[in-house]
Formats: C-alpha cells, sequence, structure tokens
C-alpha cells in the first residue's frame, strides 16, 4: 500500500508530519501534547529505564520523555523505536540526540526484530511499551503483527539461525519436526547417542513451556 | 594431570554441601585440577570455592526467558545454551563426578561420557539404551537406598566419599574470603566482644531465614531463644540477615521486642564467610548457611522442621548438633524450642554436655559422629522410634560390612545405648519373620527362573514372582533394601548383557543381600546378649562422645 506523506507547520511553529492524511503530532503544539503522553504514561514510566516505542513520528515525545529522565536522573537509559515509515526515520535518526541510547531498528520486520541479538538483548530486560497512538493508528497492522508475533517452532527453520555445529547435527535427524517434537523423539529413543543426550540436556535446561509470557 | 570436572546444576545448599568432598579432590588426589559446571544464578556458591580449575556456568534464567517466550526464535535459548557450555565440553576430561545426581546432571554426564567412551565417570549416567549406568554400589545406595527408605542408612557425602576412595573431610581452607571483608568483620566483632562485657564469653549467630516459611524457625521461638540467651546463659546473640527487605522487617520485628537494643548484621553472599568465622556458633534453619559453615568449620545448632528429609543431607561436622521437630512450625511449643536451642547452643560451644541436654518430647535431638562408613547421627534426647534407630543401625552396618569389608561395633554400642533389648528383640524378631517371607518369595524368582530358561512359556510366570518381589520394595524398612538392590540391577540391564543372565545376577545378589541382612541382625543379638544378658528398662547413657 503506498503511504502518502507531506509536513505542515503547528500553531507553535514545530513541523508536523502527516501519512495519509493523518496527522501524526498535535496541529496547535506537538511539545504540550508530547508532556501529556509522557504524563498519561507516568506509571510505565517511573523507575524504568528501558523503553520500547512504538512509532517514531517527529521524536517530539520521545524528546519529552528523554527530558524527563533526565530530570530524574536516569541517564543510563536505552530507547528502542520502532517506526516503519523511513520519511519519519530518517527524519528522527537525522535529529537523534543520543545516537547511542535511542535505537531506530533497521529494516523492521517483527521477524527480522526478534533475531536481532541486541534487540532480544534489551527486549530481556524488560522495557516497558509505550505506545504512540497516532502512529500505531496509521500502522495498525505492522504494530499488530509485532505484538501478535510467533517465532517458528520448526526445526527446518531455526537451523540456519543456530551457530553450534554440533548443536545443528544433533537436529538434523528431526529436519522435518518442531523443536518440541524433536526434543521428545530424542528424549524417548531407547539407542542414544552424545546427540540425544545433548538435545535432552538442553531440555532440562530449558525447562517446559507452560509458563509461557 | 587429573582433569576432574564436578557437576553440580543444583542450589545453592547442595552446591556447599557437594563441595564437602569435591573440595578434598585436589588434596587428596595426585595432580588433580577440579573444574565445576553450574547455573548461573548460583555463581556466588561457585565463587567462594578454592579449586584450580574453571568454573563453568549455564544462564538458565537466560535460556529459560528465550525458550518459553513466544517472541524468541528457539535459535537463541539453544546458541545461550551452547554458548554455556562450549568451553566445557572442548576440554578432555579424565573424571566426572555427577554431584548433581537429577536429570539435567545425569543427561550432561551421559552427553560427555558418549562423547568420550574414555571419560571415567562418578555418580549416575545414561547407557545408550537409556538404563541407568551407576558407578559403583555407593552411586546406587544414593539413588535407590537414600530415596527409598524413611531412615536414610548413609549420608549423602559419604556416598560420594566412598565412591572416590576420599578420606572424611578434614576441613582446612576450602573456602575464599574476601581479606579486606575478613578484617572488617573480625574488627567489628572485637569491638562487639568488648562492649558486651565479660558476661558473655560467646557470639552466637542466629539466621532468621531459610528458603521456605515452613523450615524457619518460628518468630515467637526466636523471640525466647534471644532473651533466654541473654538473660540465662553467656552467649550473645547477633541476628544474621542478607541485605533483602523481607529479612531486614523480620529483624527489625524481632529487634522492637528488644527495645532496639539487638545486634543485626547484615551480610551478603560474599562477605559471608568472613561473618560467620567470627562467629562461635550459628543456630541455622538454613541449609546453604549450615553447610558453608561446615565448611568453615563453624559448629551450627541445626533446625530440623518435621519436613526435613532425616540424616541425608544434615551437618556433618562432629562440633555440630540437630534439632528435629517432630511437630509443624503451627503446633510447636516455642518456649520448650527456646529452651532446646538455648541448651544445643550451651553444647556447640561446650558449655554442656550432650547427656545433660534436656529431654523433650516434641523434639529429637542427634549428634553428628563419625564410625567407619563416615558421618551418622547419634540419637542423644526425644522420642525416637526404637524401629527406625533399629533400622538405620542395622542398615549401616550391613552397608559397611557387605560392601566395604569392615565391621563396626561402634554402631552395636550406639544402638545398645539407645534402644533396650526387648525393643531391639521385638523389632528383630518382626523383621526376620518379614524378611524371610520376603526370601521365600525371592527363593520362588530364582526357581521360576530355572523354568522359564528351560521353557520360554514360563516367562509370563517368571514376571509375575518378580513383580511380587519387587512389590516388597513398599515396605521402606529394612526389608526392602534387597529388593530395592534388585529392582534398580533388573530394572538397568548393562546394553550388552543378556537379560535373563542380568535377571539371574540380581537375583543372587538380593540373596547374598538378605543373607547378609540376616548376619547383621545377628550381629547386634549377640552383642544385646553379651552387653545385656538380662532385659532391662531404656536408660539412656548417651554421652556424646
Amino acid at each position: 500500500m503506498t503511504m502518502t506523506f507531506e509536513t505542515v507547520t503547528s500553531r507553535s511553529g514545530h513541523l508536523i508530519p502527516i501519512v495519509n492524511g493523518y496527522h501524526i503530532h498535535s496541529i496547535y503544539n506537538p511539545i504540550k501534547e508530547a508532556k501529556s503522553f509522557i504524563e498519561a504514561n507516568l506509571k510505565k514510566v517511573a523507575g524504568e529505564k528501558n523503553f520500547l516505542v512504538f512509532g517514531g513520528g517527529y521524536g517530539y515525545h520521545i524528546n519529552e520523555l528523554v527530558n524527563y529522565l533526565e530530570t530524574n536522573e536516569r541517564k543510563d537509559f536505552c530507547i528502542y523505536v520502532i517506526e516503519p515509515n523511513n520519511d519519519l526515520k530518517s527524519f528522527c535518526v537525522q535529529n537523534n540526540p543520543f545516537p547511542n541510547q535511542i535505537i531506530y531498528l533497521e529494516n523492521v520486520s517483527p521477524e527480522v526484530a526478534f533475531n536481532n541479538q541486541e534487540f532480544v538483548n534489551f527486549l530481556v530486560k524488560k522495557p516497558a511499551l509505550l505506545i504512540h497512538q497516532a502512529s500505531f493508528n496509521v500502522y495498525k497492522e505492522f504494530y499488530e503483527s509485532f505484538l501478535k508475533f510467533k517465532s517458528s517452532r520448526n526445526v527446518a527453520d531455526l537451523i540456519c539461525a543456530i551457530a553450534s555445529n554440533e548443536f545443528k547435527s544433533a537436529l538434523t535427524e528431526y529436519n522435518s519436526l518442531s523443536i518440541d517434537e524433536a526434543i521428545s523423539e530424542s528424549t524417548k529413543t531407547t539407542s542414544a547417542n552424545f546427540h540425544h543426550f545433548l538435545i535432552s540436556t538442553f531440555a532440562n535446561v530449558a525447562g517446559n513451556r507452560e509458563d509461557q509470557a | 594431570m587429573k582433569n576432574v570436572l564436578v557437576v553440580n546444576f543444583r542450589k545453592y545448599g547442595d552446591i556447599f554441601n557437594a563441595y564437602k568432598f569435591t573440595g578434598n579432590i585436589e588434596r587428596q588426589v595426585e595432580n588433580a585440577r577440579v573444574s565445576t559446571i553450574g547455573f548461573k544464578e548460583f555463581e556466588q556458591a561457585f565463587k567462594l570455592f578454592k579449586i584450580k580449575g574453571d568454573c563453568f556456568l549455564v544462564d538458565r534464567k537466560l535460556i529459560q526467558t528465550y525458550f518459553k517466550n513466544r517472541i524468541y526464535s528457539d535459535a537463541l535459548a539453544i546458541n545461550e545454551f551452547m554458548n554455556s557450555i562450549e568451553a566445557c565440553i572442548e576440554q578432555k576430561w579424565d573424571l566426572v563426578i555427577n554431584a548433581s545426581n537429577d536429570e539435567v546432571g545425569i543427561n550432561f554426564c551421559s552427553f560427555l561420557k558418549h562423547s568420550n567412551p574414555n571419560v571415567e565417570i562418578v555418580g549416575n549416567h545414561f547407557a545408550n539404551n537409556k538404563t541407568m549406568v551407576f558407578s559403583d554400589i555407593w552411586s546406587r545406595t544414593l539413588n535407590e537406598i537414600t530415596t527409598s527408605m524413611k531412615v536414610s542408612p548413609i549420608n549423602y557425602i559419604e556416598c560420594f566419599n566412598q565412591s572416590l576412595s576420599l578420606k572424611p573431610n578434614s576441613v582446612v581452607d576450602l573456602v575464599n574470603t574476601v581479606p579486606e571483608n575478613n578484617q572488617i568483620a573480625f574488627k567489628n566483632f572485637q569491638q562487639l566482644r568488648s562492649t558486651i562485657g565479660n558476661g558473655y564469653k560467646f557470639l552466637a549467630g542466629i539466621q532468621l531465614k531459610s528458603s521456605t516459611a515452613e523450615k524457619d524457625i518460628p518468630t515467637e521461638t526466636i523471640v525466647q531463644l534471644i532473651d533466654g540467651l541473654i538473660n540465662q546463659t553467656n552467649i550473645f546473640p547477633v541476628l544474621l540477615i542478607a541485605p533483602i527487605k523481607e529479612e531486614q522487617e523480620a529483624a527489625e520485628q524481632i529487634n522492637k521486642s528488644f527495645a532496639d537494643q539487638l545486634t543485626i548484621v547484615e551480610t551478603d553472599f560474599i562477605a559471608s564467610p568472613s561473618v560467620l568465622i567470627n562467629l562461635d556458633t550459628i543456630i541455622t534453619p538454613d541449609t546453604s548457611i549450615k553447610h558453608l559453615c561446615d565448611l568453615l568449620d563453624v559448629p551450627v545448632v541445626e533446625y530440623a522442621g518435621i519436613e526435613s528429609p532425616r540424616f541425608k543431607m544434615w551437618t556433618t561436622n562432629p562440633n555440630s548438633i540437630v534439632v528435629n521437630s517432630l511437630r509443624s512450625n503451627k503446633e510447636v511449643d516455642h518456649a520448650q524450642l527456646g529452651d532446646l536451642l538455648i541448651s544445643a547452643c550451651n553444647y556447640t560451644v561446650g558449655e554442656l554436655s550432650a547427656k545433660d541436654l534436656p529431654n523433650m518430647a516434641s523434639f529429637l535431638t542427634f549428634l553428628p559422629l563419625r564410625d567407619k562408613l563416615g558421618i551418622y547421627y547419634k540419637n542423644i534426647t526425644g522420642p525416637v522410634s526404637h524401629e527406625d534407630e533399629c533400622t538405620r543401625a542395622i542398615s549401616r552396618y550391613f552397608l559397611a560390612k557387605h560392601y566395604l569389608g569392615v565391621s563396626d561395633n561402634k554402631l552395636l554400642k550406639e544402638l545398645n545405648e539407645v534402644v533396650a533389648r526387648p525393643s531391639f528383640n521385638k523389632w528383630a524378631s518382626s523383621q526376620k519373620e518379614i524378611m524371610t517371607n520376603n526370601m521365600r518369595t525371592l527363593l520362588s524368582c530364582i526357581r521360576t527362573l530355572g523354568k522359564a530358561k528351560e521353557n520360554s512359556k514360563n516367562i509370563g510366570m517368571l514376571i509375575e514372582s518378580i513383580d511380587s518381589f519387587i512389590a516388597t520394595c513398599e515396605e521402606g524398612g529394612l526389608s526392602a533394601i534387597p529388593a530395592l538392590y534388585f529392582r534398580s540391577r533388573f530394572e538397568n540391564c548393562p546394553k550388552d548383557e543378556d537379560p535373563m543372565t542380568n535377571t539371574e545376577r540380581a537375583l543372587f545378589e538380593a540373596k547374598k543381600d538378605f543373607q547378609a541382612l540376616f548376619d547383621s541382625i545377628s550381629q547386634f543379638d549377640q552383642y544385646f546378649l553379651q552387653t545385656a544378658p538380662l532385659y532391662h528398662s531404656n536408660t539412656r547413657t548417651a554421652d556424646g562422645e
């Protein structure tokens, strides 16, 4: 789907992007709107230093978030922003005041993002999720694909992302199965070799999937 | 150089406990270099060990986060797992000790064994056909006997000491401490000793919390204990807490009962040894602190609640004492328990002899002592079950005699002191009767086996008779021992052996076990006859030596 893009100037004198006819920020005062955004998310923001933001826009709300964090002496913050619109992203990247701490994900698709080790390392820290509603509404389907994403559990899909040749070899005989089926088959075998015991050890350490987040 | 890997995927307490034997390997086995592998969440425990080798850590929490969350690829979990173990599995190990004794430990040891068949495994691992391979009788005993019997005849540590031919632990400088922490702790405790005055000769640490609330010493008891120590003894109490909110609040609550006059020492894991070595005794319900104290040679009063598994994992310091409650914490008499803990505390600092410990209806006390098999626990006070004591002593005597070839008269003497002859005779008579019946079932198995060998149509009969014999495992007492060993041998037939031959051998081993058990009872019988030819009532003469 082709998206139209244009900019206008708000009454307060700030640039406002318009995507497909939707204003991404307030046409009156985006700075005031950004402050309200932080206030509305105060429970999520308080005490937190890691944030995942859906929607970059022209970055007013992100700058306000940084202001809030600096005021509260949380200078070691880290913010990942997911913005699918390249025009918006380019603007934000060019005007990024903290390029080491505010990171705009490249090649955004859930499949790529959730295999990006740096992004995953960040997610493991359980960041607060902040949703910029105007951006979310424009790209609703895209953001929902992130929220609903489920990684493939098929051995065939995983194998190229596994670094260890030893473990790859162990999974070879289960190429047509899911990882759970491979574990089950490997555990059940009564003619086990060291590969089966390697898979079983992994399964013991990884635990069961019952209490999934 | 002998490259040794100790596999221990357990928690703090078990890691410290296992170090009681692994710590001796480098000291007793020539040119040994010991490394360990365990979970990263217990890194602080591994850091306390003085070993020449490496410490490999598996970040289980991270692996589980990847594996359990649907957004992450399982490849991330696998990569993290392999990164954790890569350096470990690349090394050439001469000896791998499965101190973990759980599923993950067994599978990991099996992986190492099947990757390199030359590696020696102590403990258990799987054969190719997934049957369990026990390295020796002690590994089998640990897994089959100590887990099935109501009263364990042998301590976990001693099973490994026997497997590894290690001498009983002589604790010498096994734990890493931070010199600065030692200096600070020494200075602070010296200051405390001078402040509290000459009326107090000793400092007793009181550990407030354990891993679960059910194991804790009840708060009401702690208040009684502190009050008693301050007012009735020359032992000054010090509350020991970890720097976490729950413990701080518990300490504050207790401190309020004493007008905020108590001494509370807050210490993290790394500084704990420096604190503990400056105390004369520790009263603790906590598994990890108890085993850490054993490693530091600091005596403890171990509070073992009703749920605590008896004898298998208790303190192993011969200067310590175990107070075992027969009631749940909700039903415990706080005044009685407080008094008993005070007496036990006095015992550990040498101010009271074991024979002067008070006898109370709801509590048992035990002293860890040594015999030829290693550590065992002698009952000193409380309404001990004579049946349990007989089972424990004779099964232990059986193990030492039958599998180690040593006969230990100390056990005969100790049992004689605790159990009167009529009680023993009654128990022995009932056990002999049960064992005779079980032996008949066993002999029927042997006869049916002969028939099955002649005609395969009789295999059904053989299976039926074996089932009957295995059912005696459920008895849980002395009479179950031959069936427990048999079941283990029968169900874990070596892959290169004919099942019928294995069954035959296992049956004859069980027969030998029965004979050795009958012999063991006879030995006790004779001892009782020699020392007490006439029946007498039970008079305790335990002196704790």
